[in-house]
Formats: C-alpha cells, sequence, structure tokens
C-alpha cells in the first residue's frame, strides 16, 4: 500500500491511475455525471422573452441627471478600443528598453523593479514632454475664447489642420500621441456642447484651459500605469474599481467585488483606460477648481490605494514569486540524497505555486488549514514523481526531452550534457498540476479521496503535457507525435511560454481556412489574404509552431524570443501571427484536437487579452510576409507632410455596434479590409455586378454580421447611463443587486441585458445588410473612392437615429439595473429601424 | 641565426598584421552603416553576418595556426613552410576581403530610408518573379539584394556559386542601374539568370537551339545555342513584364552601330541588334501587332543594317530569319527543367500583354497605385504596366516615373526592415 498520510489525511495512492505508463493500470472510479442540459433549458426558458410579462410597477421616469447623462456620453466618446492595443505596444516597447540589459532578473532580485523603472521613465520623459506640449497647444487655442462660440465643425477643422513637428518617436509613440490628441478634442467639443447647453444641464463647466491643464496632470500616472502592466505589478482590481468610478459619479450601486476567481490579468487595460477616460470626464463636470485637483491627485494615488486595500484584504501577506520558488525547487530536487523523498521540496513549493495559480484553492486551503493540505498534496505528489527524481532517471528523461525536441527548440549545448531538462519537467508537471485543479470547496478539500481525485486528475494532465510521450499511457498521450512541451526562453530563468516541440508539416485546404476562425470569430481564410497577401482559394504548405503562453507571459513575448523566419525579435508586430489554437483549429488544422484548447469566445475576441494556459500557433509559410501598409495610423499631421513610420500590420475585416439609449440611436460600421474592398472594387470595375454581390454578402453577411453576434459581449457598445460599463463583457458575471431576479428566478440581470441587446444587435444587423445592398447598387463610386485612399481598408458606417422604442428600452434597462421599477411592459417589443443614414469612410474608423 | 630571427619577426608581424586586419573586419558594424544594415530584410542581414563570420573566421584560423606554426619553427626549413603560409594567409585574406566588400557595398547602396525601401521593392520584384516559377517546381528561391550602382546594364552574383574566398553565396545580389530605378526590368533579367542557374534550363535550351534549328544554316544553331544563357534571361523577362522588358532592353543596347552590330566569339550575349529583334519577335509572336512594330521600325532605321560594313552582318541576316523558330524553342518548346512544359505556359506572357495591362489599370482603378493589398499582389504587373507605358513614350512620362518610384516605395515599406 502506498500511503502518504499527514495531519489525519489519509489516501491511498496505488487505487488511483497515474499518467504514467510504466504504472499498473486500475479502475477509475466511476464519475457522478452533471447534466447541464436542465439548466440551460431553464435558464433560456426564462431569459428567451424578458419582454412577454407585465410587471405591475408604475414608473416612466428617469434615474439619471442630464449631467450624468453626458457624463455617460463622454465616457462613450472617450472610450476607443484601439487605445487599449496602443498601451498593450507601448507596454512592449517599453519592457524592451530593459530586456536586453537584463540577463538574469531573479538574480537582481530587489533591483530589478527600480532598474525597469528608471528605464521606463528614460523612455516615456519625452513622450510626455510632448504629450504636455500637445495638449498646452490646444489649450492655448481654446483659452480666453468663449467655449460657446465654437461649431463643432470649427473644432473638428482645428483638429485636423494640428500639425506636429516633433521629434523621431516610434510608431507606437505617435499612436499614443493621436489618442491623446483624440481624447483632448472630445472634452473640447463635449465641454462646448455643455456650454451651449447651458447651466440647466451640468450647473457649470471649469474654464476649458483649467480642465485641459488638469488632463496633462493625468499623463504622467497613466504612463505609470502602463509601466505597472508591462511588470505585471498592476492592481488586480483595477477594472472594478475603475468602473467604481463611474458608478459613484452617477450614484448607482458600487456593490461589485471581484471574487479571486477573475483573471487578475484579463481587463488590466481595460481597466487602464477606463481609469483614465473616467478621471478625463470627471475633471470636465468638476465643479471647482479644489474638486479638479483632488481628482488628479486622486488618479496619481490610486494605485497605491488599491494596493493597500488588496494587502489589508489578503492581510498583508506577501505572495512569494512563483518563478523564484520553481527555481529553489528545481534545485532542491537536484540536491535531493539518494532515497530521500521529495514530499519536503514539493511542500515548500505548493504554497508559492497555489498563491500564484490558485487563489481559488487558496481560499478553501485557508479554511481548512494551510498546512494540512499542502502536506497532503505534497505526499501524494511526491509519490507520483518520486521514481523520476533520481539522477540515474532524470538524465535519461532530460535526454528524451532533448532527444524530441532539438530540431524545433535548438537547445545549447550545455543543455544538452545535464539533467536540469528534467528537473524542469518535474517542476512543470507540478505547476500545471495547481494550475489544472478545479476550484475546490471546503467540503472537497475535507474529504481526501475527492481531493486524491481532483489533484491525479490534473496531475495527468500536466505529466502528458510535460513528458515525453513514451513516459506516459498511450490513451492519455495529448498527441500522436513525438514531442513535448518545454518551457521557453530557454536562456532566461523566467521562462514566459511553452514551445510543442513537433513542427507539424500541413496543407491548408480552401475549405479549412474559411472554417477554421482565429480572433473574434474572422476565418483563417481572411487572415491569411489580409495579414500575408496569400490566396487561401488555394492549398497553401506551411509549418505550424504551436505555443502555450505561461503565468507571466503575454502573447507578445513569445514573438520577441522565438528565432523561426517571419517570427522573431526583429519582425515588428511578429506576435500579431500567432492564432489561438481551438479545439476546431487543432482538429482541422492539426489532425489532433488534444493538442487544442476551448476558449471562451470572449477571451479570443481580441488577441490583448491572450491569458495564461491558452495556446496559439504560428504558421511558417514560406514565401509569406507580414505586411505593415505605409499608411499614418498616428492620427495626427506632421509638419512638411512627413510621415511617421507605420508600425501597424494590414488590418482584418472588424465591426463595432454602438447602441445609444441616450441619443436613442444605433450606428453600425462595417471595417472591410484593403484586401475585402480590393475584392469587391474589383468586381465592380469589372462589372461583375453578381461576383460583387457575392464579395459584399460574404463579407458583411457571412463575416461581419456573424462576428457581431457572436461577440455582442465585446463588439457592442452600450451608451445608457446606467451601463457606465459600456460593454457587456465589463460588468460582472456575478452580480446580484438586478431587481428582477427576485422575479425571474435564477436569471441575473446581466443575462437578460444580454439577450436584449442580442435582439437589437440580430435585428439591426439583418436591416443593415439591406442598407449595405441598397448602398452598393446606387452609390459605389463611394465605396470605389475611399478604397483608393492610401489608407488600409475602408469603413461603411451605418446610423438609425430618432428609434422609437429605444426610450423604453432605456427604462426597462434601468428597471433591470435597480434604478427603476418596471412598468407596464406588455407592450414592449424590439423596435423597427427604417433605412439607415450611410457613410464611407477609408481606412478603419470606429466610434 | 640572425638572419633566421629577422625571419621569423618579419614572419611573425605579417601574420599578426593580417591576424589584425581579419579582425577588424569582424567587426560588421563598421562594414555599413546601421541605417544601410536596417535598410535590408531582417533574414538576408542574418544570412550575410554569418558568412562574413564564416570567410573572416577562416582567415582567422589559418592566422593562428601559422602563429602556433611560427612559435614552434626553429628550423630553416620550417620558416620556409612558414613564409608560404604567409603568402597563402595575405591571399586568403584579400580574398575575402574582395568577397566581404561586395556586399558591403552593395548593403550600403541602401542611403536613406527612401532608397531603402525602393531597393527592398526590388527585393521584392526578384524574388516574387522567381516564386512563381520555382514553387510549383519545390525548388527554394533563394533572397536576393538589390543595389545600385553606376552603368548602363544590370548584372547578378547569383546565390549558389563560389565567391572568391572559395565560400558559397547564399543571396542573390542583383545590381540596378542608377539610369533604370524605375523602370527595372533588367533585375527580372536578372533573376531569370539564377532561375535558369537553379533549374539547368541554359544546358538545355542551349542543347535544344543547337540541334532544332534544323531549317537553318548549322552556323546559327551554334550561335543561339552559345548565346542561350543570356536568352533565357531575357525570356524570363518577357513572359513577366512584356513590352516593358523589350523597350528598356532597347533602349539599354542601342549604342554606337559598331556596338549594335558587333559580334564577339566568347560573349554570352547576342548580337544586340538581333537580341533586340528576338525581343520584339517575342512580342509579335504572343501579342500581335502593337507598339513594338513601331519600335523595330525605329531601330532598324537608326542600325540600318543595309548601311554597315561590318564582318557579323552574314551572320545577323541568316539568324534574322530564324528569329521566330527560335522564339517559338525559346518560350513555347516544354523542357525538363520546367516539368516538361514551357516557359510560356507556366509563367503566361498574355497576362502582361497590353490589353490585359489595361484591363488590370480598368479593374483596380485608381487604387491600383494606392492600395498596398493591389501593390502586393500584383507588382509584377505594376512593372510591366509603367515600362509598357514609358516604353510608349506618350502621356507625362515625369509623371509615370514618379508613379513608379511611389508604388515601388509603398511596396518597398511594407515589409519589415531589419
Amino acid at each position: 500500500m502506498n500511503n502518504y498520510s499527514t495531519n489525519g489525511m489519509e489516501a491511498g495512492l496505488a487505487q488511483f491511475e497515474t499518467p504514467f505508463a510504466d504504472m499498473p493500470l486500475r479502475k477509475e472510479q466511476p464519475e457522478e455525471k452533471m447534466t447541464a442540459e436542465g439548466f440551460f433549458a431553464d435558464l433560456f426558458q426564462q431569459a428567451e422573452s424578458p419582454f412577454s410579462r407585465t410587471y405591475e410597477t408604475a414608473s416612466n421616469g428617469q434615474a439619471l441627471s442630464p449631467a450624468g447623462e453626458e457624463y455617460v456620453d463622454l465616457l462613450a466618446e472617450l472610450n476607443d478600443p484601439e487605445f487599449n492595443e496602443v498601451l498593450y505596444e507601448m507596454a512592449d516597447e517599453v519592457e524592451d528598453t530593459w530586456r536586453n540589459k537584463v540577463s538574469n532578473e531573479l538574480a537582481m532580485g530587489n533591483n530589478y523593479i527600480p532598474f525597469a523603472t528608471k528605464q521606463a521613465r528614460d523612455y516615456f520623459a519625452p513622450m510626455l514632454r510632448e504629450s504636455e506640449s500637445i495638449i498646452d497647444r490646444v489649450t492655448q487655442h481654446f483659452s480666453g475664447n468663449n467655449l460657446g462660440d465654437h461649431s463643432e465643425t470649427q473644432i473638428d477643422q482645428f483638429f485636423d489642420n494640428l500639425e506636429f513637428n516633433h521629434g523621431q518617436y516610434s510608431p507606437v509613440q505617435e499612436q499614443f500621441f493621436g489618442k491623446i490628441i483624440n481624447s483632448v478634442k472630445k472634452v473640447v467639443k463635449k465641454g462646448t456642447d455643455l456650454v451651449k447647453k447651458g447651466i440647466s444641464v451640468v450647473g457649470k463647466i471649469l474654464p476649458i484651459d483649467l480642465v485641459l491643464g488638469k488632463i496633462k496632470g493625468l499623463i504622467k500616472p497613466l504612463l505609470d500605469k502602463v509601466l505597472k502592466f508591462a511588470i505585471a505589478k498592476l492592481p488586480k482590481n483595477l477594472q472594478p474599481h475603475a468602473q467604481g468610478l463611474a458608478k459613484k459619479y452617477l450614484n448607482l450601486e458600487t456593490t461589485e467585488a471581484v471574487s479571486d476567481e477573475a483573471s487578475p490579468t484579463e481587463n488590466e487595460l481595460d481597466g487602464i483606460q477606463t481609469e483614465f477616460n473616467n478621471y478625463v470626464a470627471q475633471l470636465l463636470f468638476a465643479p471647482t477648481e479644489p474638486d479638479a485637483q483632488h481628482l488628479t491627485v486622486d488618479y496619481e494615488s490610486s494605485d497605491e490605494t488599491l494596493e493597500r486595500t488588496a494587502n489589508y484584504e489578503a492581510g498583508y501577506v506577501q505572495a512569494p514569486s512563483l518563478d523564484a520558488a520553481r527555481e529553489v525547487f528545481i534545485n532542491d530536487l537536484k540536491n535531493l540524497q539518494a532515497g530521500e523523498s521529495p514530499a519536503p521540496a514539493i511542500e515548500k513549493f505548493l504554497p508559492a505555486a497555489i498563491l500564484a495559480l490558485q487563489p481559488a484553492i487558496k481560499i478553501a486551503i485557508s479554511i481548512v488549514g494551510r498546512q494540512k493540505v499542502i502536506n497532503f498534496l505534497a505526499g501524494i505528489l511526491a509519490n507520483l514523481i518520486s521514481k523520476y527524481v533520481p539522477a540515474a532517471v532524470v538524465k535519461p528523461l532530460a535526454a528524451n526531452i532533448i532527444d524530441v525536441g532539438m530540431s524545433a527548440i535548438g537547445f545549447e549545448v550545455h543543455e544538452t550534457n545535464n539533467a536540469d531538462l528534467g528537473y524542469e519537467a518535474i517542476a512543470n508537471t507540478i505547476q500545471e498540476t495547481m494550475q489544472n485543479m478545479q476550484p475546490l470547496n471546503e467540503t472537497t478539500v475535507n474529504d481526501s479521496q475527492e481531493l486524491t481525485m481532483h489533484l491525479l486528475q490534473a496531475f495527468e494532465q500536466a505529466a502528458a503535457n510535460n513528458f515525453p510521450p513514451q513516459y506516459i499511457r498511450e490513451e492519455l498521450r495529448p498527441t500522436k507525435q513525438r514531442a513535448t512541451w518545454v518551457a521557453m526562453p530557454r536562456n532566461q530563468p523566467v521562462k514566459v511560454y511553452k514551445k510543442f516541440t513537433h513542427v507539424y508539416d500541413i496543407t491548408i485546404e480552401p475549405q479549412t481556412a474559411s472554417t477554421v476562425t482565429t480572433f473574434r470569430n474572422l476565418p483563417l481564410a481572411n487572415f491569411l489574404r489580409d495579414k500575408y497577401g496569400l490566396d487561401p482559394s488555394k492549398p497553401l504548405k506551411a509549418k505550424v509552431h504551436v505555443y502555450e503562453i505561461g503565468r507571466s507571459g503575454r502573447l507578445s513575448m513569445i514573438g520577441k524570443w522565438e528565432k523561426l523566419p517571419g517570427l522573431n525579435a526583429q519582425q515588428p508586430k511578429s506576435w500579431v501571427q500567432l492564432l489561438p489554437l481551438t479545439t476546431q483549429a487543432a482538429t482541422l488544422l492539426l489532425k489532433e484536437p488534444g493538442m487544442g484548447k476551448e476558449a471562451d469566445p470572449k477571451k479570443i475576441a481580441t488577441r490583448f487579452k491572450a491569458l495564461p494556459g491558452q495556446r496559439y500557433y504560428y504558421l511558417e509559410i514560406e514565401g509569406a510576409r507580414l505586411r505593415i501598409p505605409p499608411v499614418n495610423r498616428s492620427k495626427h499631421k506632421h509638419a512638411d507632410n512627413k510621415q511617421p513610420a507605420p508600425g501597424i500590420e494590414s488590418r482584418s475585416a472588424d465591426i463595432q455596434a454602438v447602441i445609444n439609449f441616450i441619443k436613442s440611436e444605433i450606428k453600425l460600421n462595417y471595417y472591410f479590409s484593403e484586401e475585402d474592398a480590393k475584392a469587391v472594387v474589383e468586381k465592380l470595375n469589372s462589372n461583375d455586378f453578381l461576383g460583387a454581390a457575392m464579395s459584399i454578402r460574404q463579407s458583411v453577411k457571412t463575416v461581419l454580421n456573424d462576428m457581431l453576434l457572436k461577440n455582442v459581449h465585446t463588439k457592442v457598445k452600450i451608451v445608457h447611463e446606467a451601463i457606465p460599463e459600456l460593454y457587456l463583457e465589463h460588468i460582472g458575471d456575478q452580480q446580484q443587486q438586478f431587481s428582477p431576479r427576485d422575479i425571474i428566478g435564477s436569471v441575473t440581470g446581466k443575462e437578460i441585458i444580454a439577450k436584449l441587446i442580442e435582439k437589437l444587435v440580430e435585428k439591426i444587423s439583418g436591416n443593415a445588410y439591406e442598407a449595405v445592398v441598397n448602398f452598393f447598387k446606387a452609390r459605389s463610386t463611394e465605396f470605389k473612392q475611399a478604397q483608393a485612399q492610401p489608407q488600409d481598408g475602408v469603413t461603411i458606417k451605418l446610423a438609425w437615429t430618432k428609434i422609437t422604442g429605444m426610450a423604453t428600452i432605456r427604462t426597462v434597462i434601468n428597471a433591470i439595473r435597480g434604478n427603476l421599477s418596471l412598468g407596464n411592459l406588455s407592450d414592449l417589443t424590439i423596435p423597427s429601424f427604417s433605412a439607415p443614414e450611410l457613410t464611407i469612410e477609408a481606412d478603419k474608423r470606429f466610434d | 641565426m640572425a638572419t633566421t630571427i629577422s625571419i621569423y619577426n618579419s614572419l611573425m608581424r605579417q601574420v599578426n598584421h593580417w591576424l589584425m586586419a581579419a579582425s577588424k573586419l569582424s567587426v560588421v558594424e563598421h562594414l555599413a552603416s546601421p541605417q544601410a544594415w536596417q535598410g535590408i530584410d531582417h533574414q538576408i542581414g542574418v544570412m550575410l553576418r554569418e558568412s562574413f563570420k564564416k570567410s573572416i573566421d577562416d582567415v582567422l584560423a589559418q592566422a593562428t595556426s601559422l602563429q602556433r606554426q611560427l612559435e614552434n619553427a626553429g628550423e630553416q626549413a620550417s620558416l620556409s613552410a612558414a613564409k608560404r603560409g604567409v603568402q597563402d594567409l595575405r591571399n586568403r585574406y584579400l580574398k575575402a576581403e574582395e568577397s566581404i566588400h561586395f556586399y558591403t557595398v552593395a548593403i550600403n547602396s541602401r542611403t536613406t530610408p527612401g532608397i531603402s525601401a525602393l531597393l527592398r521593392g526590388c527585393d521584392i520584384l526578384c524574388v516574387r518573379s522567381m516564386q512563381e516559377l520555382l514553387k510549383p517546381l519545390a525548388k527554394a528561391t533563394p533572397p536576393v539584394l538589390t543595389y545600385i550602382d553606376k552603368g548602363v546594364g544590370a548584372s547578378i552574383l547569383k546565390a549558389g556559386l563560389r565567391l572568391w574566398d572559395g565560400n558559397v553565396s547564399n543571396v542573390a545580389a542583383i545590381k540596378v542601374t542608377q539610369h533604370n530605378l524605375y523602370r527595372p526590368t533588367a533585375i527580372i533579367h536578372e533573376t531569370g539568370h539564377q532561375m535558369a542557374h537553379i533549374l539547368n534550363w541554359n544546358e538545355e535550351l542551349s542543347a535544344a537551339l543547337n540541334n532544332e534549328l534544323t531549317n537553318h544554316a548549322p552556323m546559327v544553331g551554334e550561335a543561339f545555342s552559345r548565346w542561350s544563357s543570356e536568352m533565357a534571361a531575357d525570356a524570363f523577362a518577357f513572359v513577366h513584364t512584356g513590352f516593358a522588358a523589350v523597350a528598356a532592353l532597347h533602349d539599354v543596347v542601342s549604342g554606337m552601330p559598331h556596338a549594335v552590330f558587333a559580334y564577339h566569339q566568347h560573349d554570352p550575349h547576342p548580337i544586340s541588334y538581333l537580341r533586340v529583334l528576338m525581343n520584339i519577335e517575342m512580342c509579335r509572336q504572343f501579342y500581335g501587332a502593337g507598339p513594338w512594330d513601331d519600335l523595330e521600325e525605329a531601330f532598324k532605321d537608326t542600325y540600318d543594317i543595309n548601311m554597315i560594313a561590318v564582318p557579323s552582318v552574314g551572320l545577323i541576316n541568316l539568324c534574322v530569319s530564324a528569329l521566330p523558330d527560335v522564339v517559338n524553342i525559346l518560350l513555347k518548346r516544354k523542357f525538363r527543367a520546367f516539368g516538361e512544359r514551357s516557359l510560356s505556359a507556366v509563367i503566361l506572357p498574355e497576362r502582361v500583354s497590353p490589353r490585359e495591362l489595361e484591363k488590370l489599370e480598368q479593374q483596380a482603378g485608381p487604387a491600383l497605385y494606392t492600395s498596398h493589398a493591389w501593390i502586393w499582389k500584383e507588382c509584377l504587373r505594376l512593372l510591366a504596366l509603367g515600362g509598357y507605358k514609358i516604353g510608349l513614350g506618350k502621356g507625362d512620362l515625369p509623371a509615370l516615373y514618379k508613379q513608379q518610384e511611389e508604388w515601388m516605395t509603398k511596396l518597398g515599406f511594407a515589409v519589415e526592415l531589419n
């Protein structure tokens, strides 16, 4: 009997199956099957038609003051999904300033952060000066004048004609200036609008030069947050805090607490932007100068405040660095004497792994008793791995890993002669086991059998990923290949991603290219056409490299460390070529479903939110070159017609919907990539109207509308006084405060709003398609002209205004979010839409 | 004894000299400006650095070995061997320097971001022209580094050939002449050389010309057979760029009459007079009547064979009558090199006929020259189109040159910098 018992907890390991091929096989315990069908059927039954019910309460008023509406409207104006991209790229670039100067950040210990900060400050200093100078120029123009004297056109003209003669900045820095200019423009426009609307709307606003002066003060803290994002030191509750700012301003309830289950990194960039936009908006609405001053001070110190709160909640327990603990663990394994148990080393390592990877387990453990559970887990894990730890075993293990990975990884000579890779595989397995553990509750943790089952299941998967296949039972191997996962980069102590040691040789058939979807549901065929100018209607040969992001990694880091043709540190934007390896992609491209990981659509809505544990692939195609078209992406003019370096890859099709309940209008922006637009124009010019119609149908109906319907949470901006979060994805899943909950059972308010928005989007997209078709019948020349502009792609902008019925839905949402009581909704229907106003613009122009 | 010491010292000093020189040469940053390095494709940069390193390492290894040999040399006989070694070392250094210098001059021609982009555009055009043929035949396309130099004609240092120092070049270096920078169809002629080298077409073509022009005098077949390598390159330029290549070639070879009719026995180039007419015949066979007829008329008027007295007139006249058959072999005959297909079946010259180019312009509209998608996809046909219009010599020629410059620069800027 292979028992490991401690503190009263006991589990017989031998009764469970291990993933290793050389262990005896035993029957698994039958699992109790959960039936999800009933749950979902129930949910849909309740949520399908939220309007069919009649709620007998009377109120048709509105919850917010006009100032509140204006505030939300400004927030929506300021929100720019591309701003997140710029922040991400900036974080990436700022990290480059120290990456090559640091060979071992773990060895630097406490000196690492100050060193990185110093490098970052040097990078940010000229940007800060330039941003301030930009704001000064705007301030100079608008101060002293009566803001109300400026028409919207005049303001647009002023900003359109602004020319800058600043020095040499990188493409992303230039884009940052463009975003700052845009934010300032939105503030000036809203300020002008408010002044025109008169004092009744907002009481009074501060002189615009004072507001802009204070906004200037927000730039430095904003850049500091970018640095913190780069070094993974942003407070993890930034996003809810940022949302809370709006809610406090709007007097909405701010009861959202972020559970430890939420990924801390998921919404960081959104959080930075949301927080910044809220402070910018509040500055415009600040009634007095001291209030404005208070806001800037508040923004400067918000991180510290959040950290203090987080530390207080965590009982001031500092989480040890997982990377450092991992290094110690590997060394401990190396130094084990013959016959010595690895359990103590695992016991030492587990707390760091649990804190970093499984805060959910942490909670359960803290209830039951930390040391007791850790000792128990460590005991089982020690039993599972102990036979691989002795030098005589670990060396061949390392040799096997090198053997299966030499061609893909290209190990250094010093690595090929020692056992480190073997110890690393063991450490990876333990670490990944913790990562794979399902959330545990107090009961599970108390039940040793149950806990062992959980652990074994997680271990099975972890071992199969990190040990060479011959060590793993055949049925558990996720791949047919003689390959395993190896932590990367090899020459760095901190591993940021893993690489699969087999490179697949595949042929992408046209059918596959149009079926496999990538980020935001975009077909692979579009990606290949847009990014490389390839023709996916013909079979394409490719080598597929497979990666997995590590705990402290970002997708862009893979591009920094790989040395493949097209995917290397010298190739700008190389990382945008990494695509999500979903089960679908793994099945159709690699013919190995087990290599894929099913991803939540929200997490693959954009590549800027890639999360640890997700898998990606890179297609190495002979002759394929990532195109970075020479287009001015900086969104501002340069003196002497100077063109800043382009810096952004050719874009693919995209869509955005803006549902503005305050203005009772809906906007839908269809972005045609340059390739898509070219395909349409080419057919129009050849009088191939049927072909053009087919291309339009393919772009609008098959790709863009589908993208919208499958990404309602991320692609629809909602402008509503009760939804300052702007996007469904930002509304916490666990919000309990919605009032209809008691009426319609377990369906949350978010789900009802989501259903409502989905219905609206479904209807509007059908209407939009018809409008686009009619547009091409009558005004295709405009599209041709836009496509002939040197910009990248064309946006068709549709706007429905004064939509009747929107006000009722607005009230319903207010009621759902607890601001009002529901009125009689028996007559509530989804509005019908007349023909929209349609405009065409070159480039990607989202609102 | 004193003599031995002085010889030793002299030899040791020389070894040190070449050792120091090689060490200096190994600092690639000293060889070309950072801007120039940045202007070339990353992969080419990596390959060239590796190649330079290999050349220099060979010299350093020889120098170090010689140093050790000298340190252990006591006898006169060993010193004599060392003397020979120093001579070898000197030669090896100079050859390595020659190889490296060639490429660094090429790299350094990328003087400004604009010129670099233009040349990267040329690199892309070159690679694209070869890929179209080589990829279906499962042959790898070598990277291309184009550079600007003076002179009338373009040239190539092919990938896969031995360099001065004995190492094999892995990058094709193609010279673009200053005067043809904005209608560089000649670079496609040069990639034709590279393609023919990779596919061994020259030999096959030479044999076909020698054996199959049977209804002409034997000297005709023999002559064309000797010119096969240049004819192959012309044919390649023609299938990719049509009349543009023909007009550009005409302008390049239209020198003094004696040069146009001159025959040099070991020159792989056909007699210029014949070469122009052969290219015009290609147009005629694939496109029928067209502006090349006017070009021929003007050419024949300028270079009137009846008015010239050169020894080659007889051969020229015989060859002129064989041109239709020659073009037939060149473009329509199947070759093993192309997988038993003809060159014109693999790359269709019709795609760059005036009619198709006009259709392209009409299909794309003004976006043809501004849209990165069009430029990327149709860069070779854009080269053909621009060259065709310039070849016609009508309209706003400065604007046409400007247009060429602009789209080529856009093409170059569309890919990563080093």
